[in-house]
């Protein structure tokens, strides 16, 4: 797959830290993170209050992803880490907590932890090109989810999802799809799950099934299977029903082993190119 | 008299034709005034309203029955950050902290502002711990007081934002920071501050407000040889925390102002600070006069939760047991809720407000019963409440009509880590973190509870933990926010939801209401935007 000009900087970090070995623990850090035991004290000390000590998130939204939304690369990240984001809760460190070189250290751990949580290739044992097949043809997958445009935006968007997620959280999205939920992170619906099933039952008898898109304590907006949004104040709803655990992706029955495996590979390839 | 030379009269007489006002120039707010404050609900005079803390407004034109047609009235677009401020309203003037510690003043009328002044602090100012906000300012005769990020509090002339002198609290370069609302008692300024997270050892200071001479100071973390310093191991006391980073609440007949004091350093490696750790974590009742300690109530003893007991406390009177009594409430960050006889510190009662799993309850003398491993360690440990606790900085409301404690509450449970931490001047010394509970495994509610039994009356629940403070009301409404950006009214007394504005930003001040022309307003911040909402006139 060609890569768009734009995902080069997105692949930045990827390229800075190809390949480190999978569930490695903070400390045995990949050489490319220079000194990593201070590095994750670093990180510990300055980071880990609010984006959680293993980078998985708190009050603060998780790091331990290959993409974080608003960094293109290491320098962008070094200017928040040192500068802060105005308008959220992230405190810049300033120059006298941090020296430079201290704030590129922290970044480059950063990097690594998103690298080696969702950027691991080698567990890609499946044909890609098989996996495309069946994603386009035999799986259907089209039908709820777009790459590259093409499909229909009911579930995630999978364009570049092989830079979003690694091959262990593909193959469970495959196999056991309501396992992990993804959180939002930013915004007015910053620590919501996303694609929560959700039924509703209306004081006039109107039953909708669909997907949160958001909440409130007042109103809730549903997008249903069929791609219509529906807004509705909680006080017109007589039932309202929230399926924890519960996910429309359907399990992927009869596709065996092979088949998921080939999936993986064609979307690990989505946005990295092939 | 050339014809220029107007008298203040001819003015008046000129603008009170139409819509226009005129009002003193100067805002004279003498502390007779600030004292009285419930005799004129018109205007709002401390950061929670009135010393007691009750967040309360005792206005009525917008009530139960007609805040179905609240409107914005007005809006003021902030500086850009977080917006965790309470205004000041008097004399048709209000006056308003920006991030980072920018107070400006504007037309109470239409938000037109009247002038803004902001600190030079430079880039390097450390807030360690937490974000670049500011929650407010005090006004004592015709000046304001405003603390500031670097550490420094400042008088400002209240008619023109001119300083008329400016002191350095604490050095912020080993952490020390103001973001709390001075308090303003009678011939003096009281400050508190924040840095626990550097590993500061904390304190309550008392300024003289015409010269900003330290009048005196009080150590919340005892030296050796003082009481309480057995309560630290070691050197362990030099950097204990104890930051004091919440208005306190004053009795003027008892003479006794009411400091809350915040968590223990390191904050999750309890091992570096065997003991009770005083006074972190306490309630602090304080002769305003000498800032002498009369008596001390320990909510969380060794925390090693961060639990500060920075909320607000507030002051009622009542029976007890056929009695009446004056008592201090408080729901505190560790998910109890407490009174306690404000002459004498004696607790009361005790009881649990919202989830927690760290504690059997408390004993006949307040002291939790703590669980064994509740404790962070290495691996983790799963607690609730979560670092940021079931209540924290944003305010509750006490409405003496209902007897109702409206208390924003935070449903959720965290992971705590420990970690190895020595501690360096300015940097962070938390010896570990969280990973707090998200989706739908972590909520909040806008909760009554009976004042005087912490019993649950009704709860109103919220999609996310809540950051914003609520104010009741005496037209049978409480006010509040949400993280999901609704600012709301509910009915006082049954919780029913009456009205809801998307403000399209999570809110994070507290309410405050105010009357203009003889009108009331609702005052209320999300996003960047301070809204003041009001009915359609006419």
């Amino acid at each position: 797959m060609r890569i768009e000009k734009s995902a080069w900087p997105l692949l930045l970090p990827f390229l800075l830290l190809a390949a480190p070995a999978a569930a490695q623990e903070p400390g045995e850090v990949a050489p490319e993170v220079d000194d990593p035991e201070r590095a994750e004290r670093l990180y510990r000390a300055h980071c880990g209050r609010c984006h959680g000590v293993q980078g998985l998130g708190g009050e603060g939204p998780g790091l331990a992803q290959l993409v974080l939304p608003r960094v293109a690369d290491q320098t962008q990240l070094e200017g928040f880490i040192r500068d802060g984001i105005p308008g959220t809760g992230m405190p810049g460190v300033r120059a006298r907590v941090l020296d430079d070189d201290a704030v590129a250290l922290v970044a480059s751990y950063v990097l690594w932890l998103g690298a080696q949580t969702a950027a691991d290739a080698s567990g890609v044992t499946g044909d890609a090109e098989r996996g495309h097949d069946l994603f386009w043809a035999g799986g259907d997958c089209a039908s709820c989810h777009i790459v590259a445009g093409q499909g229909t935006a009911v579930g995630p968007e999978l364009t570049i999802i092989g830079l979003r997620r690694g091959a262990d959280y593909l193959r469970e999205a495959l196999t056991a799809p309501a396992a992990r939920l993804p959180v939002a992170r930013l915004g007015v619906r910053s620590g919501f799950f996303e694609y929560l099933p959700v039924r509703i039952v209306t004081d006039s008898g109107d039953i909708y099934n669909g997907m949160r898109m958001n909440e409130d304590s007042f109103t809730i907006q549903l997008m249903t299977l069929s791609g219509a949004l529906v807004s509705l104040d909680k006080g017109t709803i007589a039932e309202m029903e929230k399926l924890v655990g519960h996910s429309f992706m359907p399990v992927t029955q009869g596709l065996d082993d092979d088949d998921v495996e080939d999936l993986v590979a064609y979307l690990t390839t989505l946005g990295r190119g092939s | 008299m050339s014809k220029w030379n107007c008298t203040a009269a001819a003015i008046a007489a000129v603008f009170a034709l139409g819509s226009a006002t005129v009002r003193p120039a100067t805002a004279q707010v003498p502390y007779e005034r600030l004292v009285a404050a419930d005799s004129e609900p018109e205007s709002w005079l401390t950061y929670s309203g009135n010393y007691a803390s009750h967040r309360f407004s005792q206005l009525d034109q917008i009530n139960a029955g007609n805040v179905d047609d609240l409107r914005v009235v007005w809006a003021y677009q902030m500086d850009e950050g977080l917006i965790e401020t309470t205004p000041i309203v008097a004399d048709g003037v209000m006056y308003v902290t920006e991030p980072p510690s920018t107070v400006t003043a504007l037309d109470a009328r239409t938000g037109k502002r009247l002038w803004k002044w902001t600190p030079q602090m430079g880039s390097d100012v450390l807030h360690i711990g937490f974000p670049e906000v500011n929650r407010g300012v005090a006004i004592l005769d015709s000046t304001l007081y405003v603390g500031t990020l670097n550490a420094h509090l400042v008088a400002l002339d209240a008619r023109s934002g001119a300083v008329r002198w400016d002191v350095e609290v604490a050095d912020n370069a080993i952490g020390f920071a103001l973001t709390l609302a001075p308090l303003a008692l009678d011939g003096k300024i009281i400050v508190g501050v924040s840095g626990a997270e550097a590993g500061v050892r904390g304190f309550i200071d008392a300024y003289d407000p015409e010269t900003g001479e330290l009048l005196w100071r009080t150590y919340t973390i005892p030296a050796p040889g003082e009481f309480g310093s057995d309560t630290w191991g070691g050197n362990s006391w030099e950097t204990g925390g104890g930051s004091t980073w919440l208005t306190g609440s004053y009795d003027p007949e008892l003479d006794l102002l009411y400091w809350p004091i915040g968590n223990p350093a390191p904050d999750w490696n309890g091992d570096l600070r065997p003991g009770d750790n005083l006074y972190t974590d306490c309630l602090l009742a304080l002769d305003p006069d000498t800032g002498e300690i009369v008596w001390w109530f320990q909510f969380t003893p060794h925390d090693t939760h961060d639990w500060d007991a920075n909320q607000i406390q507030v002051l009622v009177d009542a029976d007890w047991e056929g009695e009446p009594r004056k008592l201090v409430v408080t729901a505190n960050r560790n998910a109890f809720y407490y009174v306690l006889d404000r002459e004498s510190g004696e607790f009361l009662h005790g009881t649990e407000y919202s989830k927690q799993t760290w504690a059997e309850g408390l004993d006949e003398n307040g002291r939790p019963i703590v669980i064994p491993g509740t404790d962070p360690t290495e691996e983790g440990t799963l607690v609730w409440p979560s670092l940021q606790g079931a209540a924290n900085w944003f305010s509750p409301s006490y409405s003496p009509l209902t007897r109702l404690f409206y208390q924003p509450t935070r449903i959720m449970g965290s992971i705590y880590y420990k970690a190895e931490v020595e501690y360096e001047p300015g940097q962070p010394f938390m010896g570990g973190g969280e990973q707090a509970l998200r989706g739908e495994e972590a909520s909040g509610a806008v909760k009554a509870l009976d004042v005087l039994t912490g019993e649950l009356q009704w709860e109103f629940p919220l999609q996310t933990p809540p950051w914003a403070g609520v104010m009741a009301t005496a037209g049978n409404l409480v006010f509040g926010g949400s993280e999901e950006g609704n600012i709301f009214a509910l009915n006082a007394e049954t919780g029913e939801p009456l009205w809801n504005f998307q403000a399209g930003g999570a809110v994070r001040s507290g309410p405050m209401s105010y009357e203009i022309d003889g009108q009331q307003r609702i005052v209320n911040s999300a996003g960047g935007t301070m809204f003041v909402f009001g009915l359609p006139e006419g």
